[in-house]
C-alpha cells in the first residue's frame, strides 16, 4: 500500500480514537516529513497528507497492462469520401434511403468513412432490415470496431453469426431463440427441427407455439411427422399452427385428407352443348372423424354462415389451392368467378382468402387483386400485394391511389402500408408508374382531400425513396403551399427537397 | 471556411443543432449569399418577414434579427451548414444593405472598445486606496482559510468514515462561508472533497489527498510574505482571486507567436460555462490557457477551432508555472488562418509535433515539473504522440508505445468515435491531465495538421 494510502486507512477512525500511523520514509521526503511540527495531530496529518498527496500527483505512473488489442487490419476498399452527405443521410434520413446509400456505396466497391462506423452500427443495430446493406460496407474497420461492443455483435463474422451461439438457444429470450432457430433453419434444417422436436416435449405452451411457427422457414415435406405429431399437442395454438403449416405442404399426409374430405362434394357434369359444369356442395352431416383435423362441428356464436357452410369453409381453407386448379381445370380468376355464382359463395371465398393468406400464391394474389375483397376478411389488398414480387406490386399501387373512389383507405396509409411491404433492396418504381402515381395523389391533395391526413407528412417523405430519378422533379415542385389546405405539407416538401437532393449525389458515387 | 463538424461544434446545445438540420432546405431560404468577408440569408420564419441572418468568416461571429436568446442560433448555424453542403444555392454576390450596415457597426464598435479600453489604460489609478481594498479583502480570504482549516481538522478528528454519510448541506455549508469569505477557490477545493468522497473504493485516499493540498494552500496563504513573488500570485489565483487585465498586462510576460488552437473544453456548473481553449506557440514552444466564462449559455465572443492558428501577442499571468493567458488585443479576422497550411510563413516552423512524448514516462514528466512550479494546478495540457485508445471493461484507456495505460474521461459517443477513427493504431492525443486520468480533447492523424477528431460531449 502506498503511504498516502495507509495514512488515510488509519484516519478512518479519526485522531481522537486512534493516532495515525506516521509514514516512514527514506530519502528526500521522508527528511521534509520529518520536519513536520507534531504539536497538533490534525494540523501534522493534513499537512502530510498534503506532501505525500502533491508527491503522488507529480510522479504518477501508470501501470502496464500485457496485451494490448490487436488493431484493426488494412483495409480492402477506400473510403467513401463524401462525410457531409453521409452524415446526414445517417443522422435523419429515412431508412430506405440509408439502405439505398449503403448499396450504392457497395457498387461502387467502396466502404463507410471510419467516422461515421459508429453512427452506422447503431443504424443497424436499431433496425434488422438494414442489417443486409450495412454489412457490405463496414469494410475491415468496420468489422474490427464491432467486435469491441457487446452491442453490435450483429456485425460480426458475417451475417447473422450472432443468432447462431447455441447459448443463445439456451438462455436467449424467446425473441432471440426465435432468431436462432430462424437462422439455423436456413443453413441446417434438420438440426433445427431436431431442436424443435426436443423442445415439444419440454416447453411452455406459447414456446412450442412459437417454434412450431419457426418451421415455416424452409418447410419442406420432411417437416410433416413433427407437425402431425403436433396436431394432438395439448396447446390449441400450436395445433392450429402445425395444421395451417401442414396445409401449405400439397403432399403432407394431412392436406390430402383434407382434399379427400372434399372430394365427394366436388361434381363435373358434361352437358350437352354447354360444356362442364362444375358444382359444389357443403356436407351434409359432421363427420367426427374430422376432428383429428382441428375441424370443428359447433359454429361460433354470431358467425353469419350456417352450420354447413361453416364446414365446408374450415375443410377448404385447409386444402391446397393448387388442388382446385387440378380438379376443376380452372385457374385462379376463373375459380373465384365460379365461386361467386356459387350457392357456398360465402364459405368458399373466405376460405380460400384463408388458404392464400398461408399459401401465399402469387396467382391466386393477381386474381384476388381483380374482385372486390369481402370487407374485414382475413386478407386485405396490402397482405395480397405482399405475396407478389416487388415488380408486380406497383401496378396494383397505382390502381390504389387512382381508384380508390371510396376514399375508404387514407393516402397515407396506401402509401406505407406498399412501402411497409417491400425489401430494402427492391428496385425503384418504374418512370412511368411514379410520374402518374404521384401526379394523382398530387390532385387529390391540392384539391384538399388529405387536409386531416397528418401521417401523410412521413408517408410521402418515404415515398421519395423510391422514385426513378425521372420522377424527382414531379414530387419535390409544383406544390401549392400557398393553399391552406396544403400548408400543412410544407416541412415534408422541404424533407423532400432534401432527400431528393441527396438521392441525386448518391447516384455519383 | 468550416466544415460541417466544426460548425456543429459551435452550437450552443444539442437541440439547436437538431433545430438547424431542420433548416437545411434552401427552399427555406429566399435569399442566400456570400463573399470572401461575410455568409448571410434571409430565412423564412413563421412570421411574415424572413429573419436576418449574418456570418462573418473571419470570427466566426453570428448576428442573427430572431429573438432566440441561442448563441449562435439555429438559423446561424444553418445558413452555415447550408453553405458547407451546398454552395450552389448561394447565388448572391454582392453584400445587400443590412449586411454591410452591420459588419460595417460592428467594425465601429470595435474601434471604441479599444479607444475605451486605451483610455482606461492610462486612467490614473489611487494606488493607496488600491492597496487598502486589496489588503482589506485578502484578511477576509485568510479568515475564510483559517476556517477551513479548523473544519478539517475536525473532520480527521471524528474520522473519515463519517463522511459517506454526511448529508449534502454539510458540504454545501462549508462552501458556502468560503464563498461569503471572498474565496472562491478554496470553496471549489470543498466541493471537490464532496465528489471525492462519493468516488467508489478508495475514496478515503483520494479524500485525504484533496484535503492535504487544500492544507497546503490555507496555509500557504497565511505565510504569503516569506514566498517568492511568482508563487504568491499562485496562491492568490488558487484561492479565488484572479488578476485583472490591467494587473496582468502591467505584468508584462508577453509572447508575440503563431498561436494553434490545440483543443477546447467546456464545463457547465449550476448555469455557469467555463471555456478552455488550450493554445501552443508555433514559434515559443509554449502552451497557454485561454480561460473564459458565460452565465446562462454557451456564448463566448471569440470562437475558436481546433486546428487553426491565431497570430497575435498573449500576456501571461504571472505564475511559478505561467500558463493562463490573455489576449492583449483581442485578434481580428487577418491575424487569423484557418491552418497551418493557408498560413505560409509558419510552413517552417516545427508543428505541434514540437515536443514529442511519444509515451506515460515523458509525457508526465512535464506535468510533474508544472506541479514542481507550483501544486494546485488542477488540469494541465499534455499530448502524448503515440496513444491508443483502448476500450475494456466498459471503461477507456490510453495505451502508450510501452503498453502503460491511463483511464480517460470521456463520453461513450466520444470514445467510439476516437476508436473507430484510429482502429487500434496510434495517433496523438491533445487533452486535460485531471491528476490521475485524461480528459482527451483532440486527436491528430500523424503529421497533420486538422485535428481528426474533436471532444463533441463534456462530461460535467
Amino acid at each position: 500500500m502506498n503511504p498516502l494510502a495507509s495514512l488515510a486507512t488509519s484516519t478512518l477512525l479519526g485522531t481522537e480514537r486512534r493516532a495515525p500511523d506516521w509514514p516512514m520514509l527514506e530519502g528526500a521526503l521522508g527528511t521534509l516529513l520529518s520536519r513536520i511540527p507534531r504539536d497538533s495531530e490534525e494540523k501534522a496529518l493534513l499537512q502530510a497528507a498534503g506532501v505525500l498527496g502533491t508527491c503522488q500527483l507529480a510522479g504518477f505512473l501508470p501501470a502496464k497492462v500485457e496485451h494490448g488489442p490487436a488493431p484493426a487490419a488494412e483495409d480492402a476498399l477506400p473510403e467513401d469520401s463524401r462525410i457531409d452527405l453521409l452524415t446526414s443521410i445517417l443522422t435523419d434520413g429515412p431508412e430506405r434511403l440509408q439502405a439505398e446509400a449503403f448499396m450504392k456505396m457497395a457498387a461502387a466497391g467502396r466502404q463507410l468513412p471510419h467516422r461515421l462506423l459508429p453512427r452506422a452500427l447503431e443504424c443497424g443495430r436499431r433496425s434488422v432490415a438494414l442489417r443486409p446493406s450495412l454489412l457490405r460496407v463496414l469494410g475491415r474497420r468496420g468489422e474490427w470496431l464491432a467486435a469491441q461492443n457487446d452491442s453490435w455483435a450483429y456485425a460480426v463474422g458475417g451475417v447473422g453469426a450472432e443468432t447462431l451461439s447455441d447459448d443463445v438457444w439456451q438462455h436467449g429470450s424467446l425473441d432471440q431463440r426465435r432468431l436462432y432457430l430462424v437462422a439455423l433453419r436456413e443453413r441446417d434444417a434438420a438440426k433445427a427441427r431436431e431442436l424443435v422436436r426436443e423442445a415439444m416435449g419440454t416447453e411452455g405452451a406459447k414456446e412450442r407455439t412459437a417454434f412450431i411457427e419457426c418451421l415455416a422457414t424452409g418447410l419442406t415435406i420432411d417437416d410433416q411427422d413433427l407437425l402431425e405429431a403436433t396436431l394432438t399437442d395439448k396447446s390449441k395454438e400450436a395445433r392450429q399452427t402445425a395444421a395451417r403449416l401442414l396445409s401449405t405442404l400439397p403432399d403432407s399426409r394431412y392436406a390430402q385428407r383434407m382434399a379427400g374430405y372434399l372430394s365427394p362434394l366436388l361434381k363435373s357434369e358434361k352437358k350437352y352443348l354447354r360444356g362442364t359444369t362444375i358444382s359444389l356442395e357443403a356436407p351434409a352431416a359432421f363427420d367426427t372423424a374430422w376432428k383429428a383435423d382441428l375441424i370443428e362441428e359447433a359454429k361460433p356464436k354470431g358467425l353469419s354462415m350456417g352450420e354447413r357452410a361453416w364446414w365446408l369453409f374450415q375443410i377448404v381453407r385447409s386444402v391446397p389451392l393448387s388442388w382446385w386448379e387440378a380438379q376443376t381445370g380452372m385457374n385462379p380468376a376463373e375459380c373465384l368467378a365460379w365461386a361467386q355464382k356459387s350457392d357456398w359463395k360465402d364459405a368458399l371465398l373466405q376460405g380460400w382468402a384463408e388458404a392464400q393468406a398461408a399459401q401465399r400464391r402469387v396467382e391466386w394474389a393477381e386474381a384476388f387483386l381483380g374482385i372486390s375483397l369481402p370487407p374485414n376478411g382475413p386478407l386485405t389488398v396490402f397482405d395480397l400485394l405482399e405475396t407478389l414480387p416487388p415488380t408486380l406490386r406497383e401496378t396494383y399501387f397505382l390502381k390504389l391511389v387512382t381508384d380508390n373512389d371510396a376514399k375508404m383507405i387514407a393516402l397515407s396509409t396506401i402509401v406505407d402500408r406498399f412501402i411497409k411491404g417491400l425489401p430494402m433492396d427492391a428496385p425503384m418504381l418504374s418512370p412511368a408508374v411514379a410520374v402518374k402515381a404521384v401526379k394523382i395523389l398530387k390532385q387529390r391533395i391540392h384539391s384538399g382531400e388529405a387536409r386531416y391526413d397528418w401521417q401523410l407528412r412521413h408517408s410521402l417523405v418515404e415515398l421519395a425513396c423510391l422514385l426513378p430519378v425521372a420522377a424527382f422533379d414531379d414530387l419535390a415542385n409544383g406544390w401549392e403551399l400557398a393553399k391552406e389546405e396544403v400548408q400543412p405539407l410544407a416541412e415534408a416538401v422541404a424533407r423532400i427537397g432534401i432527400v431528393l437532393d441527396q438521392r441525386k449525389q448518391l447516384q455519383n458515387p | 471556411m468550416l466544415a460541417t463538424d466544426q460548425i456543429l461544434a459551435l452550437s450552443p446545445d444539442d437541440s439547436s443543432a437538431k433545430a438547424a438540420k431542420g433548416l437545411l432546405a434552401p427552399a427555406k431560404w429566399p435569399m442566400l449569399g456570400h463573399d470572401e468577408v461575410a455568409i448571410w440569408g434571409e430565412c423564412q420564419g413563421s412570421g411574415s418577414k424572413p429573419y436576418q441572418v449574418i456570418i462573418e468568416v473571419s470570427g466566426p461571429s453570428f448576428k442573427c434579427s430572431c429573438p432566440s436568446r441561442k448563441f449562435p442560433c439555429k438559423h446561424g448555424l444553418a445558413l452555415y451548414l447550408l453553405l458547407a453542403q451546398k454552395e450552389s444555392a448561394f447565388t448572391a454576390n454582392t453584400q445587400p444593405q443590412w449586411v454591410n450596415e452591420w459588419l460595417a457597426a460592428r467594425q465601429e464598435r470595435a474601434e471604441k472598445k479599444a479607444e475605451k479600453a486605451a483610455q482606461t489604460e492610462t486612467k490614473p489609478a489611487d494606488p493607496e486606496a488600491a492597496a487598502k481594498r486589496e489588503a482589506k479583502r485578502l484578511d477576509r480570504m485568510i479568515n475564510g482559510a483559517q476556517d477551513l482549516e479548523r473544519w478539517m481538522a475536525d473532520l480527521v478528528k471524528h474520522g473519515l468514515a463519517d463522511l459517506p454519510a454526511k448529508p449534502v448541506t454539510f458540504w454545501r455549508d462549508a462552501a458556502a462561508r468560503l464563498v461569503d469569505a471572498q474565496a472562491s477557490g478554496l470553496a471549489a477545493g470543498v466541493r471537490q472533497l464532496e465528489s471525492a468522497v462519493s468516488s467508489g473504493e478508495g475514496w478515503q485516499q483520494r479524500t485525504l489527498l484533496s484535503m492535504g493540498r487544500l492544507q497546503l494552500l490555507t496555509e500557504a496563504m497565511q505565510r504569503m510574505d516569506a514566498l517568492p513573488e511568482r508563487l504568491q500570485h499562485d496562491v492568490r489565483s488558487s484561492a479565488g482571486w484572479a488578476m485583472d487585465k490591467e494587473e496582468v498586462l502591467a505584468a508584462n510576460d508577453r509572447v508575440a507567436d503563431a498561436w494553434l488552437v490545440l483543443g477546447i473544453s467546456h464545463d457547465e456548473n449550476e448555469k455557469l460555462w467555463e471555456r478552455r481553449v488550450w493554445l501552443r506557440g508555433s514559434a515559443s514552444g509554449r502552451n497557454a490557457l485561454l480561460l473564459d466564462f458565460s452565465h446562462g449559455g454557451r456564448r463566448f465572443d471569440q470562437v475558436f477551432v481546433p486546428g487553426t492558428v491565431v497570430k497575435a501577442t498573449l500576456c501571461f499571468f504571472p505564475s511559478a508555472s505561467p500558463l493562463r493567458a490573455l489576449w492583449v488585443d483581442e485578434p481580428q479576422g487577418a491575424q487569423r488562418a484557418q491552418s497551418y497550411a493557408e498560413d505560409a510563413e509558419s510552413n517552417e516552423i516545427p508543428l505541434r509535433t514540437s515536443s514529442v512524448n511519444s509515451n506515460w514516462d515523458t509525457a508526465l514528466e512535464t506535468i510533474a515539473e508544472a506541479l514542481a512550479g507550483q501544486p494546485w494546478f488542477q488540469r494541465l495540457p499534455l499530448m502524448l504522440s503515440h496513444a491508443i485508445p483502448v476500450f475494456r471493461d466498459l471503461r477507456w484507456y490510453l495505451r502508450d508505445a510501452e503498453g502503460r495505460e491511463v483511464q480517460m474521461r470521456m463520453s461513450m459517443d466520444d470514445g467510439w468515435q476516437l476508436c473507430a477513427l484510429c482502429g487500434g493504431h496510434p495517433l496523438s492525443i491533445f487533452g486535460e491531465w485531471l491528476g490521475e486520468r485524461l480528459r482527451p480533447l483532440s486527436a491528430w492523424h500523424g503529421e497533420s495538421t486538422q485535428p481528426c477528431w474533436t471532444e463533441v460531449t463534456s462530461l460535467a
